[in-house]
């Protein structure tokens, strides 16, 4: 059997959660096969009325074959009872418009297992939560929940493990060319999407996150060519380092991130490797992710080795703790979790690549607060309470502002982006692009902002000039 | 499930090109070249989204309208393509936005973009045609013939872009020559800070020349647009003020307009001869500038009549 290293990176810094878990593991085995049997007899009364006439529709419904890691399943119908056996694979079934009957806990502790990334498809889905250690299946308890199929691509079962599932169940696997929990999140999305007779649905599921990875790579454009790492400290000196052929490194890379061949070489193609702290330089990245708590990041932080490093000089260390949604969704990297993480984790790391301290100290404080003023009042979606103050005329125009916001975010928010400020006694010219959702639609126009009293404050002459260039001209 | 319903296609598609010739209805793919020389296979126009306003109105009037399922934010007619759900706005596209409504084929113009987001729609496997729009007598009738060909509606477009082609032939006014041809000039107007002079790459450019008048751009050297100074406006002395709609509500109509430069000083401010259409009827070399020409023949002819 192949060591899952990937999968205890993750498992050993949530050992404390998982001893937890298992103390508590009769409570949640009774709690699990109440809320199944209850389930069960819902859908059976459903079905009553709904199976009869689809099999007279369809009586030579022709069965689906998929290929996995342990042979040919074939699977007739539209499986109904589906359990989700791999460590985040309530996701792309989720996205496929189908709740399964039972899911996987990994980490997190969510209800139903399933991470803020999911709601939206979780909907009002009650799922079973299985929290079974890796390597101890409860069959009974599978069993019990009388599945009509197992989805087991991201579960690392072994062949002796299918077996016995594949009686109870038609079950798949990862595909016979990947290593378990390396399974390309498209290919994994796509078979469960055969195995579901959803395989239209999947490919446009798959085709709206690889859009929305190609979005994010372009709007944020200090990823191309950026070096990078994702390490998790120990706590005792040693740091697992992640290896570059797994779903989030290649979700990573995606966007533009480059994996230094000089970790790659030490590495090589396992999933995970213990670094010494003799090998710190290895990390020294343009930008380095770290699953750490305060205490863990302190003790980093205060560490002469690391202090010696420039991504800890300059500030480009992204730390996430383990509870962060953004933690979550790239230990999960899924069709869903990649598309959050494109919203949410691309922009960050460019912000950490740009580095704040380094671009800040190109400006001087006046410049950055007229900047900072023009910026808040030209947004279309910035706070009402922050724009107020730097806006002429301010209770007289929020009703202006309301429309402005609507009009914007037909658009994906419109906002401007200052590239320059030139101030000249009491009038500042700023430079700027406008931003329609995350693409410049004009660049190098300029406007000014003028300091009265102490503060920048954008006339309401040129406010509504530029909201009737937005096409939601000033009200009144 | 995927092979028997391409099986099903294929076997709809053999019986369609045995019994009939209604080119309009066939589900075989069809492959143009588009206006940058690249070869487009496009499987099924069952998903249209038109990435421009005037493209999008283009479609409509080729009978698909229902096939539309999205447009983008410069998409104001016809009333039922406005009122689709919209991806942006087509100079500043993102791929998501697109792929999230699962279209069979994008229709663009050379203004769609940033470049990079069209490669990636391409990458991403969406037939992207870009049709031609060139400002010109023949733009419109080309564009309405490249649009049909990608949806394999040749038939359909020929009738329209035929009838086009008579509209613009009849409205266009032979040169006079005389001194009595009116200056126009126009106008893109966005608020009180951006006033620019439309030039000869602009759709105003042929249609003023066409319908009779005299452009001002040409005078004053202007090819893009162009900030306007009030001093050149004055050399000019434009009879006529053109100016897309849009425009005039942003500096609140002609009064608005007239407080802009020295337009009030003009022939035309004077006698406050402002001309205004819909932006995308004015701009977009589209289904409706045969008749646009001939309201604007109509007009300046009158305007001469006055002089």
């Amino acid at each position: 059997m192949r060591s899952p290293n990937w999968l205890n990176l993750l498992v050993a810094a949530v050992a404390l959660a998982l001893v937890a878990a298992a103390c508590g593991s009769d409570d949640s085995t009774d709690a699990a096969s109440d809320s199944a049997s209850a389930s069960a007899s819902a859908s059976e009364s459903e079905s009553a009325s709904a199976s009869e006439p689809a099999e007279t529709d369809e009586p030579n419904a022709e069965a689906v074959a998929i290929s996995h890691k342990f042979g040919d399943v074939a699977i007739s119908g539209t499986p109904e009872r589906v359990i989700t056996l791999g460590y985040s694979e309530q996701d792309p079934v989720l996205a496929l418009g189908v709740t399964p009957v039972a899911v996987r806990e990994w980490f997190g502790g969510f209800d139903h297992a399933t991470w803020p990334w999911a709601q939206d498809e979780l909907g009002a889905g009650t799922p079973t939560v299985l929290d079974m250690p890796f390597g101890e299946l409860n069959y009974e308890t599978i069993a019990g929940l009388e599945p009509d199929l197992i989805v087991a691509t991201h579960a690392g079962i072994t062949q002796e493990e299918y077996d016995i599932l594949a009686d109870i169940a038609p079950t798949i696997a990862e595909s016979a060319d990947v290593p378990a929990f390396g399974m390309a999140w498209q290919d994994q999305t796509r078979m469960i999407g055969e195995a579901l007779g959803l395989a239209d649905e999947a490919d446009q599921a798959v085709a709206v996150t690889e859009a929305a990875v190609l979005d994010a790579a372009r709007a944020n454009e200090a990823l191309d060519g950026a070096t990078f790492a994702w390490a998790n400290p120990t706590g005792t000196g040693t740091y697992w380092v992640v290896g570059s052929n797994t779903p989030p490194m290649r979700f990573l890379q995606d966007l533009g991130l480059v994996y230094p061949d000089e970790v790659a070489d030490v590495v090589g193609d396992a999933d995970s490797l213990e670094l010494s702290s003799e090998q710190i330089g290895l990390l020294d990245v343009d930008v380095l992710i770290v699953q750490a708590d305060a205490e863990v990041r302190a003790g980093m932080e205060a560490d002469p080795l690391w202090q010696a490093t420039s991504v800890m000089g300059e500030n480009r260390i992204l730390w996430l703790e383990i509870d962060d949604p953004i933690y979550g969704a790239l230990s999960f990297s899924t069709v869903l979790s990649i598309d959050f993480m494109a919203d949410e984790l691309a922009p960050l790391l460019d912000a950490t690549i740009s580095g704040g301290a380094a671009s800040d100290a190109d400006v001087d404080p006046e410049s950055q607060a007229a900047i900072d003023a023009f910026v808040a009042v030209y947004d279309s979606s910035a706070d009402w309470a922050t724009k107020a103050p730097h806006l002429e005329d301010a209770d007289a125009l929020e009703a202006s502002n309301e429309a402005y916001r609507e009009g914007g975010d037909g658009l994906g928010g419109i906002r401007l982006e200052a590239t320059a400020a030139e101030i000249s006694g009491d009038v500042a010219t700023i430079t700027y692009d406008v931003i329609f959702g995350e693409n410049a639609a004009y660049n190098d126009l300029s406007r000014e902002i003028t300091l009265i009293d102490g503060t920048w404050v954008v006339s309401r002459d040129d406010y509504c000039d530029f909201l009737a260039t937005a096409r939601t001209p000033c009200q009144g | 499930m995927s092979d028997s319903a391409s099986a099903t296609a294929s076997a709809a598609a053999e019986e369609s090109t045995t019994t009939t010739s209604t080119a309009d209805t066939e589900p075989e793919p069809i492959t143009v070249v588009d206006e940058t020389g690249s070869e487009v296979v496009i499987e099924s126009v069952e998903r249209i989204i038109p990435l421009d306003g005037t493209v999008a109105e283009v479609v409509f009037a080729l009978g698909l309208g229902d096939n539309v399922v999205a447009t983008d934010l410069s998409a104001t007619y016809p009333a039922e393509a406005d009122a689709l759900p919209e991806i942006g706005y087509q100079r500043s596209l993102t791929a998501e936005s697109i792929a999230a409504f699962a279209p069979t084929v994008l229709l663009a113009t050379d203004i769609a973009g940033p470049p990079e987001v069209l490669d990636d729609l391409r990458r991403l496997g969406y037939p992207l045609v870009i049709v031609p729009n060139e400002s010109s007598p023949t733009g419109p009738a080309d564009k309405i013939r490249a649009v049909a060909a990608a949806l394999g509606v040749e038939e359909r477009g020929e009738e329209l872009a035929s009838e086009l082609e008579a509209t613009i032939d009849t409205a266009t006014a032979a040169p006079s020559g005389d001194e009595t041809a009116p200056v126009v000039v126009a106008l893109y107007v966005r608020g009180a800070s951006t006033q620019l002079v439309l030039g000869e790459d602009a759709a105003t450019h042929w249609l003023i020349e066409a319908a009779g008048g005299v452009d001002a751009s040409v005078e004053l050297g202007i090819t893009e647009a162009t900030p306007i100074s009030a001093e050149a406006l004055l050399t000019v002395e434009p009879d006529i003020i053109l100016v897309p709609q849009a425009g005039l509500d942003s500096v609140g109509g002609i009064d608005g307009l007239l407080e802009v430069g020295a337009l009030s000083q003009t022939p035309a401010g004077k006698n406050r001869a402002v001309l205004t259409f819909d932006d995308q009827l004015l701009l977009g070399n589209g289904p409706r500038t045969g008749d646009l020409l001939t309201e604007l023949a109509e007009a300046f002819a009158a305007a001469s009549v006055e002089q």
